[in-house]
């Protein structure tokens, strides 16, 4: 069926230019678009169709098919395989052992059988993508299929729900809250309407910010994911026969009391219904809970993988925040989803960077306040434990001189060690107040740069603040626990601020977020965010340069610095991450999804965007899509973007800046021309992956 | 009300971009007709789409692939279609109002009874399209690529055509412009030695280097 949909009337007179048409038109009437006319990738010619990969079970099918059957039993159904009928002077039972051992053989006749990955036709990109976040590769639609039975009004309905039921979660996703909050109140909602709703709650939008989708994409997961009847009967076999805590154990009888009184909802109860309804302990019900939200994010982690592989993708690096890796995502969990993803013949290798806050290199983590205290989280953590009283002698020092609440706080981050000692802390409690990570965080960072399916760092969140000496500071920290566990493992680790995106600023008095219609600079038309944003870069740049960072230096560490976007780097700067050996991950869809970019005079988003500036400096840059479906993008269209800004540049249609003058490509050397080369884009991720392969081999965590 | 987002949302264009990876067979490709899509914000591949008599207006296509893409009778006022290809697409009477696409690609495009009044055009190429009774009235054409274009009938009433001597573009070699109006149009320094002007009008155009770049002009009207 093609998408033909409904009309609604618009067809309307039309005028008419100019003088009145004479002889016969000169337009060819339209033709039907069909084979290869229609597939055009810029930056090379239309790549040949590839033989599909042929379906691993049709020549086994074919030769079973042409098999003589068997000369006397009959063939009969068992689990989907016809297989002879049995051997009459067998008992029945031993007939039906011999059948599932047979469908178990032919099973794995087909695993052995199955062929390399089936790729699409018209990848136009090396298959390596090194900025995605997990929570942010599906699109809506799988949520709307998996969380709602395909129906898109029960899904907003949950969230709805979620969300009224869990103040929690309004606090971290305001703007998504407040479509909730309207979307509840709508009369009348048709799926359609529900859908639209869906992708300003789950993807990034005019009006949604792209950092708010990911709390929804995490209930959801979490809570509403629906688990196959086989997965649930993977889940009471982990409970009744696996490692648990004393009294979280399920009986078999636990386990048939649960089916019989839960039925079908048994895989949707929450652990008060499993107590409730299903008849076991609050002990139980919290450790079957658990399990099951584990299976969830087993799923998730290979749903994921297979939409990756649609996209051509074979090699990925997922940010996942640090604190679902060591809790939901063990290494043990994904080595069985490669296991079945090889056992269909799809070769998918994602591994993780450790996601961590970009607030750690601000300060912005201040804000994060204990609701019954009103302390910052981090003054609470565990090792530092300031008490309430210390607390207020804190704030009423520096607080004389009129400042704000979060003033004082900063002031207190900011403070000499000794002024703090002299207000009644103790010596370690000064040194992690003025500086350093959590204890907690590092120990946790710690423990995952270990483990053979990380790659390292990721510092991310919306760069709202401006990077600081302390978070400088804290840079350091992460690098040297990279620099450790590189020493260790025996392979380079990735330490990947995301740095010089910026977060579009609303403007005073507004309500809302509105993508292209942000807060500008005073006396200027530019975005106040972009100046944030390259005000960042100068900080780590600077940072990187004074503590003597370089290729060979991070070589030697084993650490390998990216920069996650680096939307708003100037020339200057290009030139000197040069010079530093960092690598920069373009996110050219993302970039106008998030509004990290705004459209200039004439419509152009990319007129400020550095990859011309990077290619020409010959930075090594990898394109990524940052997040498939929250930014409605793919790795391939990403390099049909990037390869249409190097046509366009080779059609003298754009130029970058040198110092005051703009380059043409006209007035470029043949050599600087061939730096423009839309292979070289390719090649860069190419060899990075190349490169890990070869740190493979002499890793001892894998 | 615009259906973007429930017609034209992502479900739609990923069946579009999987018919494009068939070749362009199968299933999926984006016929839609009569659809209010307008505030569209797309960077996706149309590439072959057909869209009729749709709403498209203040529709933002960054970057978007449109190649062979298939509009018709369709409004787009104020859209962005900077840089967007539309190489080898077929326009016919569409409105591009205020439009902006500047350094967008019309190479080998079919345009008929298309309205780009006032629109913002610069660096765009036309090379190879053939163009007829399209409006470019006050249009801003300023740096684009003509060669061996066919412009036949079209209205370029005080649009710029100009070079600003800046990028290597503002050509016309071998370009045809057949019974146009060129009424107070600014042709200045646009390279076309190689152009032919045959029945054009030209009163009040500032066209002197056009004149005397040794371009074939035949019977030209310079009559207000």
């Amino acid at each position: 069926m093609d998408l033909k949909v409904q009309n609604q009337n618009l067809i309307r007179p039309l005028r008419t230019p100019g003088r009145t048409v004479g002889g016969e038109s000169a337009t060819p009437s339209a033709s039907p678009m069909v084979g290869q006319d229609a597939i055009f990738l810029s930056g090379g010619p239309p790549a040949p169709p590839a033989a599909v990969a042929p379906q691993a079970t049709a020549p086994v099918a074919q030769e079973m098919a042409s098999a003589p059957p068997a000369p006397k039993a009959p063939l009969e159904d068992v689990g989907g395989w016809l297989v002879s009928g049995g051997c009459a002077d067998l008992s029945s039972d031993q007939n039906r052992q011999i059948s599932n051992s047979l469908e178990v053989s032919l099973a794995a006749a087909i695993a052995k059988v199955t062929g390399p990955p089936q790729v699409a036709p018209s990848a136009n990109h090396p298959g390596v993508e090194l900025h995605n976040h997990l929570l942010g590769v599906v699109d809506t639609e799988y949520f709307i299929q998996k969380c709602a039975g395909g129906d898109p009004k029960v899904l907003l309905t949950q969230l709805e729900r979620m969300f009224r039921e869990r103040p929690g979660l309004r606090q971290e996703a305001p703007e998504v809250g407040k479509i909730l909050e309207a979307t509840s109140h709508t009369p009348g909602l048709t799926p359609q309407m529900a859908r639209k709703h869906l992708e300003r709650v789950l993807t990034a939008s005019p009006s949604t910010p792209f950092d708010d989708v990911y709390t929804p994409r995490d209930e959801l997961v979490k809570h509403h994911l629906e688990l196959t009847s086989e997965q649930m009967d993977e889940v009471l076999t982990s409970v009744t026969h696996g490692r648990m805590d004393k009294g979280a154990h399920l009986s078999p009888e636990d386990c048939r009391r649960l089916r019989k009184n839960l039925g079908e909802n048994l895989t949707r109860a929450s652990a008060q219904q499993l107590v409730t309804v299903g008849g076991i302990t609050p002990t139980q019900a919290v450790a079957l809970t658990s399990r099951m939200i584990d299976r969830r994010y087993e799923s998730f982690v290979e749903d994921s993988q297979r939409v990756l592989l649609k996209d051509n993708i074979h090699y990925s690096e997922q940010s996942i925040s640090l604190n679902k890796l060591g809790t939901r995502l063990p290494e043990s969990m994904m080595k069985r989803v490669q296991q079945r993803l090889q056992s269909e013949g799809l070769q998918s290798d994602m591994r993780y960077l450790a996601m961590v806050g970009t607030t750690y290199l601000s300060e912005g983590y201040l804000d994060q306040t204990s609701p019954a205290s009103g302390m910052p989280l981090v003054f609470e953590q565990e090792g530092l434990e300031v008490t309430p009283q210390q607390f207020q002698r804190l704030m009423k020092h520096f607080g004389q001189n009129g400042a704000t609440h979060g003033e004082c706080l900063k002031a207190i981050a900011n403070a000499a060690p000794k002024e703090l000692r002299a207000l009644g802390l103790s010596a370690e409690q000064s040194a992690i107040v003025t500086g350093g990570l959590p204890p907690s965080l590092k120990s946790g960072l710690e423990e995952v740069a270990r483990r053979g399916d990380v790659m390292g760092i990721d510092v991310a969140s919306p760069e709202k603040e401006p990077f600081t000496a302390r978070g400088m500071k804290n840079f350091d920290e992460m690098y040297d626990i990279l620099k450790s566990a590189a020493q260790e493992r025996g392979r380079p680790l990735v330490m990947r601020p995301h740095v010089g995106e910026g977060y579009p600023e609303m403007p005073e008095g507004s309500h809302g977020f509105h993508r292209y219609k942000v807060a500008t600079c005073e006396g200027s038309s530019e975005p106040k965010h972009y100046s944030l944003a390259s005000a960042n870069l100068e900080t780590l740049i600077s940072h990187l340069e004074a503590r003597g960072y370089n290729a060979a230096q991070g070589a030697a560490d084993g650490v390998i610095v990216r920069f996650g976007h680096a939307t708003h780097l100037t020339q200057s700067q290009t030139e000197r991450i040069k010079a530093l050996g960092i690598y920069a991950e373009a996110n050219l869809g993302s970039n106008v999804q998030t509004g990290a970019l705004q459209p200039v005079q004439g419509g152009h988003f990319f007129e400020n965007h550095p990859l011309l500036s990077l290619l020409y400096h010959e930075v090594p840059t990898v394109l990524n899509t940052d997040a498939h479906g929250v930014m409605h993008t793919s790795l391939k269209q990403e390099y049909e973007q990037a390869d249409r800004l190097l046509t366009m540049f080779a059609r003298n249609k754009t130029s970058f800046q040198v110092g005051e003058k703009h380059v043409y490509y006209r007035d470029l050397s043949p050599d600087e021309k061939k730096r423009f080369d839309p292979k070289l884009l390719r090649q860069w991720a190419k060899d990075y992956e190349t490169a890990v392969r070869v740190a493979d081999q002499s890793d001892t965590s894998r | 009300m615009s259906v973007w987002e429930t017609e034209l949302g992502p479900a739609v264009l990923k069946a579009h971009l999987g018919w494009l990876d068939r070749g362009g067979q199968g299933e999926g490709r984006i016929q839609l007709e009569g659809l209010d899509l307008s505030g569209a914000v797309i960077g996706s591949n149309l590439s072959g789409a057909q869209l009729r008599a749709c709403d498209l207006s203040r529709s933002t296509f960054h970057l978007a692939m449109l190649q062979h893409v298939e509009l018709s009778e369709c409004r787009l006022l104020a859209c962005r279609f900077a840089g967007c290809d539309f190489e080898s697409a077929v326009l016919k009477a569409c409105r591009f109002d205020g439009s902006q696409a500047p350094t967008a690609d019309f190479l080998s495009a079919r345009l008929q009874g298309c309205v780009w009044a006032g629109a913002q055009l610069q660096r765009t190429g036309w090379n190879e399209a053939s163009v007829e009774n399209c409006d470019f009235q006050e249009a801003d054409l300023q740096d684009s690529t003509f060669d061996g274009a066919h412009f036949r009938q079209c209205d370029f009433r005080r649009a710029k055509l100009s070079w600003s001597q800046g990028p290597p573009l503002g050509t016309a070699q071998g370009a045809h412009f057949v019974r146009c109006d060129f009424r107070g149009a600014d042709l200045t320094d646009l390279r076309c030695e190689t152009a032919t002007f045959e029945e054009c009008r030209f009163h009040g155009a500032q066209a002197a280097t056009v004149f005397a770049s040794g371009c074939t002009l035949i019977a030209p009207d310079l009559a207000p």
